[in-house]
């Protein structure tokens, strides 16, 4: 039951609403946590029941271990220290052993021409997310920053459907509060029609913009992975293909996760904010999968000493931070080489902005053609990383490389360049360069709040701005239809992989 | 407390979510393929062949509606019926001097739309004396779908009962595939294609004692004229185009969404349709069509589709059948001039293979 099927959208969903709100009605807070986590875990079931145990044992462990180091932090650092990296380290192993066991394996048998046979272990999905939230929440613990241990909140902290599957990345301080601030509101009308609206943007980008520009990817990526040598305006249309299927396949994810949350009376943080408008790559992060950046920063690179001391060391932060969020992608080298990419990126944006510094050179107040240049040159630099990102092998991902620099020929034999699939990439360019994104369409009602603090939702275009208006109906009436429609041709979501 | 939204922002919103979806619907209903509301179209076209004319009509339309109004209204029994699908159309009634003939094919058929082109004759009396079966390895791979035209449904059940097989369709109207149909941003994007042709005022066929050179031409005898532009397309132009279509595309990328073995309820519904046409002194003639050799040089490792030639072969060696052709380009004598794409051979080679076969019948005659 994918959140862009029938199943979920005409089915789940208006029931697990339908019980949340009746609940509420009656006054019973807890039991309609208790039914959403109930709804969450049916969600996750659907998929495949065989790894509910893992998923539920895994919060229980992981509660009774929080619950245990933030007692136990009173006492003196080193005790709590050593269970929390005990915890740390079985979360490591679970998603070590799923995740990473197979490519552990078939690289040792490379090198060591071995023949070591491991079952192809099925990864459970959401894995890496659950993971990443659930030491958020040991380490949080560990610095004193959870206030109460409630397993039926922490349950559904790890659970919530909206967010299950892809993100955002939440903290258990960022969730709880709401509940309790809206405890004498049963139901808020604007959160339910508001989170509706966002709801079906999403899944407008997913199945109509997504999906509609996957296909002129996935043909040029698998004929490079079948060795076919793409030349170099194919080449371009696959990795530009693919670096806008990616950009609103997440985007109607992340709007899907607000929209649901939303729509249950939870305000979830924002995780994607117009990334392709960056002007360096360290803007890029603040932009893309902004929770997944924001835990990066203060679960990995802070503790690694961050840029406390000196550049060199920052540097090498940043290429292990980047590293980092390369495996988590996926056991793969091409994930491997997708995140020194970043990291190599991180280092020369960081001296991009101190050579900006000695200069005296305000990026704010520079000429809009330096912006534009700079934007553009971001987004050369995540366009040709996303090639690693998508390739199937290393081996595929330099052919295609080898054909955007146009050593496979500007046009081949047997390589038809499809004027339709070139409509939709300047189409969708377009969009993403000059359209408001969700929020921003939706800033007339605070709809998320921003993981890094501070970022005011505004846009400067008044006229693009949602209200509720016919105007503002007709607009969201039109995404929703034709998301339905599309409903009936949909495909996975990409970052479910992951 | 102030609200952002008002129950009259609401209602308007639903309001007009249900009227673009009841339009995508209204749309598919109008002007759908499979939908009786334009059949103007399609009887129009049936007319124009009935009248012993060509027509020269759009890609679109509904064939399993066409052979059904074209049948509905024969007068005479033909002697030399073709039954298949779009890659049997080339096969002319030169190629059968001297006996009546329709090319009865239907685009993408699979084998229930075969079973149900012969049911609309039978069902009229009208017998033929030979039934060329043009037969494609996806009719006999397994999960095929039994039926490709939905118009055609109600023959495939009848002839299904007359064989006493187990039809694999449902025989009501309103079932899920259906419905979802109506709700379908693809299915959308093809009719809006239909939809303003129509609205103009109909779209455009009309009949001529030729064939046209900027559209296909379907022609009295139910064979088709490919435009002017794929008859003369050189074979190095034919083989980029090969390169470039989805199947080879597919197939370059190591992806096979077809099925990898042969179906037993479909290999086992022609087994029974061949006694069948056999039990009423039909003589019955396996045509399989050759693929483009780029084509063929992936196909070949299908195991399904020389799985499928080997299935036949045998077939037609136990009930005495002829077979024509090949899948197979060598083995067909097909060359690289003999395609106007990956899977459709031209007239010319339809002539060189269907020649050996009159050779045959004239001295089984004899």
């Amino acid at each position: 039951m994918s959140i862009d099927s029938y199943t979920f959208i005409f089915v789940f969903l208006p029931i697990t609403l339908l019980g949340y709100y009746s609940i509420r009605r009656f006054g019973y807070q807890r039991l309609s946590m208790a039914w959403l986590v109930v709804a969450s875990v049916v969600f996750y079931g659907w998929f495949n029941p065989v790894y509910l145990g893992l998923i539920l044992g895994s919060v229980v462990f992981n509660y009774v271990l929080g619950g245990t180091i933030s007692k136990r932090a009173g006492a003196g650092p080193p005790k709590a220290g050593a269970l929390l990296a005990l915890a740390i380290a079985v979360n490591l192993v679970l998603l070590g052993y799923f995740k990473y066991a197979n490519f552990f394996v078939d690289n040792m048998n490379a090198i060591l021409a071995s023949d070591f046979n491991l079952q192809r272990i099925i990864l459970p999905l959401a894995i890496s997310f659950f993971t990443m939230q659930q030491i958020a929440y040991l380490v949080d613990s560990y610095r004193g920053q959870i206030a109460e241990h409630d397993l039926l909140k922490y349950s559904l902290l790890v659970t919530f459907f909206p967010k299950l599957l892809a993100g955002p990345i939440v903290r258990y301080n960022e969730m709880f509060p709401q509940e309790a601030k809206d405890r004498n509101t049963w139901c808020k009308r604007d959160d339910i029609v508001i989170g509706l609206s966002i709801l079906f943007i999403g899944l407008f980008k997913k199945v109509v913009l997504a999906d509609g520009v996957a296909p002129y990817a996935d043909d040029v990526f698998n004929l490079a992975a079948a060795n076919a040598a793409p030349p170099l305006i194919n080449a371009w249309i696959g990795a530009l293909g693919y670096t806008l299927q990616l950009y609103f396949d997440f985007s109607a994810y992340s709007d899907m996760a607000i929209g649901m949350g939303l729509m249950l009376g939870f305000r979830m943080p924002l995780n994607f904010w117009s990334p392709y408008k960056a002007v360096d790559v360290t803007d890029f992060w603040r932009r893309w999968h902004i929770t997944l950046s924001r835990f990066l920063r203060d679960y990995v690179y802070i503790p690694l000493g961050g840029n406390r001391k000196g550049s060199l060391r920052r540097n090498v932060n940043l290429m292990v931070t980047m590293l980092v969020a390369g495996i988590w992608h996926g056991a793969g080298w091409t994930f491997v080489i997708w995140g020194l990419m970043h990291g190599l990126y991180l280092v020369m944006s960081h001296m991009w902005r101190a050579l900006q510094q000695s200069l005296h050179w305000d990026m704010d107040r520079s000429p809009r053609l330096l912006i534009v240049m700079s934007v553009l040159t971001t987004f050369v630099a995540v366009a040709v990383a996303w090639v690693f990102f998508r390739a199937e092998s290393v081996e595929a991902a330099v052919v295609m490389i080898k054909g955007m620099v146009g050593l496979n020929g500007v046009v081949g034999s047997g390589w038809y360049i499809d004027r339709i699939g070139l409509i939709w990439i300047c189409l969708l360019l377009v969009i993403c360069w000059f359209a408001p994104n969700s929020q921003e369409f939706m800033a007339n009602y605070r709809t998320t709040f921003d993981a890094f603090g501070g970022r005011p939702v505004t846009t400067r275009n008044r006229w693009l701005r949602w209200s509720s208006t016919p105007v503002g109906a007709t607009i969201v009436a039109g995404m929703t239809a034709l998301a339905i429609l599309g409903m009936s041709k949909a495909s996975p979501f990409i970052y479910f992989q992951f | 407390m102030s609200s952002t939204t008002n129950g009259r922002y609401i209602m308007t919103y639903i309001a007009l979510v249900v009227a673009g979806l009841a339009l995508a619907g209204g749309i598919r209903y109008y002007a759908g393929p499979e939908y009786l509301a334009c059949e103007h179209y399609e009887e129009g076209i049936a007319e124009i062949l009935l009248s012993g004319k060509n027509v020269v009509h759009g890609p679109s339309g509904d064939q399993g509606l066409v052979l059904k109004r074209y049948v509905g209204k024969l007068g005479d029994r033909k002697d030399v019926l073709v039954l298949g699908s779009s890659r049997c159309q080339m096969i002319g009634s030169d190629l059968f001097p001297g006996r009546s003939f329709f090319n009865s094919y239907v685009a993408g058929a699979y084998l229930g739309d075969v079973l149900a082109a012969y049911e609309m004759y039978e069902n009229r009396g009208l017998l033929p004396s030979v039934v060329v079966l043009g037969l494609d390895p996806w009719m006999l791979a397994g999960e095929a779908d039994p039926v490709f035209w939905p118009s055609l449904r109600q023959e495939y059940l009848s002839m299904s009962r007359r064989l006493g097989i187990s039809p694999d369709v449902p025989a009501n109207i309103l079932n899920k595939e259906d419905l979802l149909a109506l709700f379908s941003l693809t299915n959308l994007e093809h009719d809006l294609g239909r939809l303003f042709p129509i609205l103009m005022g109909g779209i455009p066929y009309y009949s001529t004692d030729s064939y046209a050179d900027d559209a296909y031409s379907r022609m009295r005898d139910g064979s088709v004229v490919w435009p002017l532009l794929d008859r003369t397309r050189s074979a190095e132009d034919v083989e980029d185009l090969v390169m470039a279509s989805a199947l080879v595309t597919s197939l370059r990328q190591g992806e096979w969404y077809g099925a990898d073995h042969l179906d037993e309820a479909a290999t086992e519904s022609l087994e029974a349709f061949v006694d069948y046409l056999q039990r009423e002194n039909v003589q019955v003639v396996f045509y399989l069509a050759p693929y483009h050799p780029e084509a063929w040089d992936l196909l070949k490792w299908q195991s399904v589709y020389p799985g499928a030639e080997e299935y036949l072969r045998d077939l037609a060696c136990d009930k005495g059948i002829a077979v024509v052709g090949s899948y197979d380009p060598e083995e067909s004598g097909a060359t690289m001039e003999d395609f106007y794409d990956e899977a459709h051979s031209k007239e010319r080679f339809a002539e060189r293979a269907f020649s050996a076969l009159s050779l045959q019948q004239a001295q089984n005659e004899t």
